[in-house]
């Protein structure tokens, strides 16, 4: 009995061993399922086509008073009437300082001179020519933390006597003096004893262009002033009160038409010129399912018009930004930038763009007016790295030129039922 | 104690071809490195509800498929409810079935496809002896198995090196739960009626994939899950001594109502497991709720034994889908609209060579089993979507079947197989040949029946 039971078991799992080879599905049915016309389709939308393309304006964050982002930070002054298509520029610098170390007993000592040490290490626009800028007191206490760039003052904030006038061009190391006059009106100021009196007493001061042209940017980290006494009888050393930048801001005017033509939008940090897009994609494109999307921004590189001398730094990155703080769109996700190209003389989405586009193409979100702005530094302070107005006037030009204008490509998979 | 060995050798066989059974479904196919989701088939079970199918019983399925009229104290037939009266023994019985598909089309390209399913779990027992009986059972109603993998395309022949590859298949299917009644009247007459439960899921999926993760991946899937009612009613006619003294003639009929199956349809779109319901335009979901209706059911078979070694028996099915079935979802199943009238004509016969001689050898108690079948299937020439000069579907196979007797009275294994091709009548795309193996165990006792002294 055993041996027939055995043959059974073995014929069952011979028959079931000769049925068990792989799977290798192919086209085999293709025309019986659609397959022809079932993979991803490409549409490009463009200005007026599914996408809606302008200019905007916004208000960057250029101060700060916050220990660590100071030390990246910079200031600019300097006046650039540069015409189309960058338009004319004038940036005024704040900075305050405190005291970082002084001698015992400053009533005792007589000043002897005061210096501003400052360091050029940003420039834009004419660099043929070193500018002039003059140094202003400020009058009252102010708040530098988070300022935008279009901060105004009230008249007399900034004293209109010139402390002094001096000249700077890019990579210089400046030791500017301040007049005996301003030790004199400025005495009983240095000579107040503890850093939080000298702090509440003095406010700071403004640099703002002086003749020629040009923007130049001074590094936060090397500003320093020096109160240098005379050196006590029996000493020779002179002692020395030295005192830190603590808060800086920039302040930004423009004026003149930017980019005259429409073949050009200028984007630019400072100012405060951004790209703003607003997705309006057709209903054909309701519901589909986007495998890739890319924005595409040419960029007009050659900047002609500009001498050559012109320094133009530009923009390497531009970052996706809800629109005005009175839209109501949904918020978008930060940290999303655009890449320039270099080779392509263009700037190209790096990251899942799709993941923005596809709420939108399933009336899931609407994030209404995007900005393309210029990003903020990304600086690591205290183990994070968190974004330091580091003001400048880089820009990019974007061409809006037929065949070159802002597009989104989208790759997308019709939603057709199965 | 021999009583005690017989069931404990029984329940061994038993619990081999269980095994085996359960083993051969989850993993048809150990050494291939490449895994599908569910099964994989015809590209014809696209259209409609799936391809369809009937079950009765393993010996059934073994000669033909049919069964309306045979008989059988090893068997519940569940193709017939009038079936159900002729019970002595309380019966479970367990199905599963494995089968390989090779596609091929008008160039000779092939496609190796397989899937494995569960075929059906029935229970039945006699409330009296050969007078009444009760049949539950889980069958499938349909399958919806099919894999079609286009080759790897440029996303932009211009711009892009980057490729794309579109795979489309179909899973899941309807199943049937149901459960009845047979009564017999005297030695001629026995009706049975049977309701059940259809329901289940049916769903077609398109992925996209890409050959850098720069493209996202995506699965669009319409997914339609249905239910509803049905009831069938049988009949079945027996006579003794027709043609020959000892001979048995019977002939059964059924007929199954029409069934509405309402549920909804849901088009879902993203990637993974979870794929996100779409919103369309207005920002409602993309869910369409509506009905699927199934047509009437009518069944005609014959079964005759002229001794009790042999069995033959002829079947003949109509299902009425071309002027039955409907669908009022704002878009149909794909082929629904073009669907016709199926048939299904079969025909097989079994030799048991020890008869009722149970002290025979083991292959003299093993009965062999042959059949064939041909079907008309409801994939008419309107359902493809191809141009009119391609005919309907049509299937032809032939069948085959042992079954193992054990030590235990009632109880055997049961091995069935098939082979056959299935394609369009002229103008095929898509030609299938088809060859598969099945595995039943079916157990028999005397279970809730109190013994009389004699």
């Amino acid at each position: 009995m055993t041996c027939p039971r055995a043959a059974g078991a073995l014929l069952l799992l011979g028959a079931l061993f000769a049925l068990a080879a792989c799977d290798n599905p192919t086209n085999v049915g293709d025309e019986l399922v659609g397959g022809e016309d079932a993979g991803p389709e490409r549409v490009v939308l463009r200005p007026g086509a599914g996408l809606d393309v302008d200019t905007a304006r916004y208000a960057p964050e250029t101060g700060t008073s916050v220990p660590g982002e100071i030390d990246v930070a910079r200031f600019l002054a300097g006046r650039q009437e540069a015409g189309a298509p960058l338009g004319n520029v004038e940036a005024t610098g704040y900075f305050d300082v405190g005291r970082i170390g002084a001698p015992s007993e400053l009533d005792a000592l007589t000043i002897d001179s005061v210096t501003v040490d400052l360091v050029v290490s940003y420039a834009y626009g004419s660099t043929s020519e070193p500018i002039t800028v003059s140094l202003h007191d400020l009058a009252e206490e102010w708040e530098a933390n988070n300022a935008p760039a279009d901060t105004t003052f009230d008249s007399g904030f900034a004293e209109r006597q010139t402390i002094t006038t001096f000249s700077a061009a890019p990579g210089d190391t400046l030791s500017v003096s301040l007049p005996q006059r301003w030790i004199r009106e400025h005495e009983s100021e240095l000579r107040t004893a503890g850093d939080t009196a000298f702090g509440e007493a003095f406010h700071g001061f403004q640099v703002r262009a002086a003749g020629g042209s040009g923007v130049v940017g001074f590094a936060s980290s090397s500003t320093r002033m020096r109160v240098i006494y005379e050196s006590p009888s029996g000493q020779e050393e002179r002692p020395i009160a030295r005192y830190r930048l603590t808060e800086q801001l920039t302040t930004v005017r423009s004026s003149g038409r930017a980019s005259s033509d429409d073949q050009r939008a200028l984007v630019q940090d400072g100012i405060g010129r951004a790209l703003s897009i607003e997705l309006a994609p057709p209903d054909s494109l309701r519901g589909v399912a986007v495998n890739n999307a890319t924005l595409v921004l040419e960029a007009d590189t050659a900047a002609s018009g500009l001498p050559e001398t012109f320094m133009r730094p530009t923009l390497e990155q531009l970052e996706l930004r809800n629109g005005p703080d009175d839209d109501e769109g949904d918020d978008l996700p930060r940290g999303r930038f655009l890449t320039f190209n270099e080779e392509e003389a263009r700037f190209e989405s790096n990251f899942a763009l799709r993941n923005v586009v596809q709420p939108v193409l399933n009336d899931a979100a609407d994030f209404g007016e995007i900005q393309l702005r210029p990003p903020p530094r990304l600086v690591q302070v205290r183990r994070q790295n968190i974004p330091v107005p580091v003001p400048s006037l880089n820009s990019a030009l974007i061409r809006l030129d037929e065949g070159h204008e802002p597009r989104l490509e989208l790759v997308y998979t019709p939603i057709n039922e199965e | 104690m021999n009583d005690v060995f017989s069931r404990f050798a029984a329940s061994c066989w038993g619990a081999l071809a269980l095994a085996l059974l359960l083993g051969g479904v989850a993993a048809p196919a150990p050494a291939c490195a490449q895994a599908t989701t569910g099964g994989d088939g015809s590209i014809y079970s696209r259209f409609g509800v799936g391809e369809r199918r009937t079950y009765s019983s393993p010996q059934a399925q073994a000669m033909g498929g049919g069964g309306l009229a045979l008989r059988s104290l090893n068997y519940t037939g569940f193709a017939n409810p009038a079936l159900w009266s002729d019970q002595e023994f309380t019966r479970l019985a367990v199905e599963a079935r494995y089968r390989r598909v090779s596609a091929q089309n008008e160039t000779g390209q092939t496609s190796q496809l397989s899937n494995g399913a569960l075929q059906a779990v029935q229970f039945s027992f006699p409330l009296y002896a050969g007078k009444l009986g009760v049949g539950v059972g889980f069958r499938p109603y349909s399958r919806l198995e099919y894999r079609v993998q286009d080759d790897p395309q440029p996303v932009s022949p211009v711009a892009d090196s980057a490729t794309y590859q579109v795979r489309f298949e179909g899973e899941g299917g309807l199943q049937e739960v149901s459960g009845g009644l047979g009564y017999r009247f005297g030695e001629t007459l026995a009706v049975g009626a049977r309701a059940g439960a259809v329901f289940g899921i049916l769903e077609n999926q398109r992925a996209t994939a890409f050959s850098t993760p720069r493209f996202s991946p995506t699965t669009i899937s319409t997914r339609t899950r249905v239910s509803g009612f049905t009831g069938t009613a049988g009949a079945l006619l027996s006579l003794g001594d027709v043609f020959r003294d000892g001979d048995a003639l019977s002939a059964g009929a059924t007929l199954t109502l029409p069934a509405t199956l309402t549920g909804e349809r849901t088009l879902t779109s993203g990637r993974g497991l979870e794929p996100d319901t779409l919103n369309i335009g207005s920002g409602a979901a993309l869910e369409d709720e509506g009905s699927l209706r199934l047509p009437v059911e009518a069944a005609l078979g014959l079964s005759y034994k002229p001794s009790n070694r042999w069995t033959v028996v002829a079947d003949g099915r109509y299902e009425a889908w071309g002027s039955g079935s409907e669908s009022t979802f704002e878009t149909s199943l794909p082929g629904f609209e073009g669907l016709r009238d199926r048939f299904l004509a079969s025909a097989g016969a079994e030799f048991l060579p020890a008869g009722t001689d149970r002290n025979a050898t083991f292959f003299r108690r093993t009965a062999y089993r042959l059949g064939g079948y041909y079907e008309q299937s409801y994939v008419g020439a309107r359902a493809l979507p191809l141009d009119e000069t391609t005919g309907g579907v049509s299937v032809l196979g032939a069948t085959a079947g042992l079954s193992l007797p054990t030590p235990l009275y009632g109880t055997r294994i049961d091995v069935g197989f098939e082979a056959g091709t299935r394609g369009a009548t002229s103008g095929a795309p898509v030609r299938d040949l088809f060859y598969g193996v099945s595995l039943g165990v079916n157990l028999g006792e005397r279970w809730f029946q109190r013994r009389k002294l004699r």
